[in-house]
């Protein structure tokens, strides 16, 4: 006989992500969960972002991967709090890795805290960890085709950042079609076209954070 | 790749409905997983076997029920199943249909000898 259940895999990792995302708000912090294929430019956005605004607001960092705290120690080297999460082999982070890190930090003293997830496509996309917003980053090498293979992280993420676009002259990276691709799966979705190497691009992606966080602290 | 995790979160599930219904042995366990979710079935149940083996659990089927992509466009209203994703609307061509299906990933039912299941305190359990 069939006993009807009805209940969301997904279920109890959503309940911790709920938890933590009241206790962000409650504290009035931005929170973004950055993510995109390993080597596409996370760490490296994240520090030329903390340079820009490390004097202007107060950034916490956790870094996840699977393994080392290499992205720990250059982030610590900007001078902003960075905590490394291993997940030893664990492809994402998840809503209670989070919890368990914010002990580390004083949530009074933040007004941005970027979780830099685990590099990969897939995995991540499916589990909230407590986040205001998904942020990802495509870099031109990886191939204008990536919205098509990988659809749901390019649908759950408000922001776009495509990096490396100092190399578009030498990959056969079509920005045109692209964004033709992404605009069918998340036509809101806000891009920004960046080099991290040149600082090409990035004075809009800053303003734009800028804006966010400053209307976290001071909105309802 | 997360397929262990996810194999976990159903056998929490599973076990909470199993005392719920206060049943002692399971003959299957019924998944819808969407088409869009980041889960492949196969690996879900190598996972989940792997997870239960030995326990009062091994042995118990792991039926999954795929959810293909299905799209309502959001200018025309047309309702339309795709094998990929779709970008367009097939009829009307309008950007962005709303994905209405293929999110799934839940555990819809679970299967119990007819002599093996109580009705829980605190509802009656249905026949589907």
């Amino acid at each position: 006989m069939k006993v009807p259940v009805v209940r969301n895999i997904l279920e109890s990792n959503d309940r911790i992500a709920a938890q933590n995302r009241a206790l962000f708000s409650a504290h009035r912090i931005l929170v973004i969960n950055l993510m995109s294929s390993p080597g596409a430019g996370k760490t490296t956005l994240l520090e030329r972002t903390i340079e820009r605004l490390k004097d202007k607001y107060r950034i916490g960092v956790i870094e996840g991967d699977i393994a080392s705290t290499y992205d720990a120690e250059r982030i610590a080297q900007k001078g902003v709090q960075a905590v490394q999460i291993n997940t030893d082999g664990a492809c994402h982070l998840d809503g209670n890795m989070i919890s368990e890190t914010l002990a580390q930090f004083d949530l009074t003293a933040l007004d941005l805290l970027v979780v830099e997830n685990v590099g990969n496509l897939v995995c991540p996309a499916e589990f909230n960890v407590g986040e205001d917003m998904k942020i990802m980053i495509l870099s031109v090498p990886e191939g204008d085709d990536k919205p098509l293979k990988y659809p749901l992280m390019f649908q759950e993420s408000r922001v776009l950042l495509v990096n490396k676009i100092d190399l578009l002259p030498y990959v056969d990276f079509n920005l045109d079609r692209m964004r033709q691709i992404t605009t069918g799966l998340n036509p809101h979705q806000i891009v920004f076209e960046v080099s991290c190497r040149t600082g090409e691009g990035l004075d809009a992606w800053i303003d734009w954070l800028d804006n966010e966080v400053k209307t976290r602290r001071t909105g309802p | 790749m997360h397929e262990m995790s996810i194999a976990q979160s159903i056998v929490d599930i599973v076990r909470e409905e199993m005392a719920r219904y206060n049943v002692q042995k399971l003959e299957a366990i019924n998944l819808a997983v969407g088409k869009m979710s980041a889960v492949v079935p196969q690996h879900l149940s190598r996972c989940f076997d792997i997870l239960v083996y030995e326990t009062d659990l091994d042995g118990t089927r792991l039926n999954i029920r795929e959810v293909p992509l299905t799209y309502r466009c959001q200018a025309c209203g047309h309702g339309f199943q795709a094998d990929q994703v779709a970008l367009a609307c097939p009829e009307c061509g309008q950007d962005a249909p709303y994905l209405e299906q293929g999110r799934e990933l839940s555990v819809e039912s679970i299967e119990v000898g007819q002599e093996d299941v109580e009705s829980p305190s605190d509802q009656p359990a249905g026949d589907m």
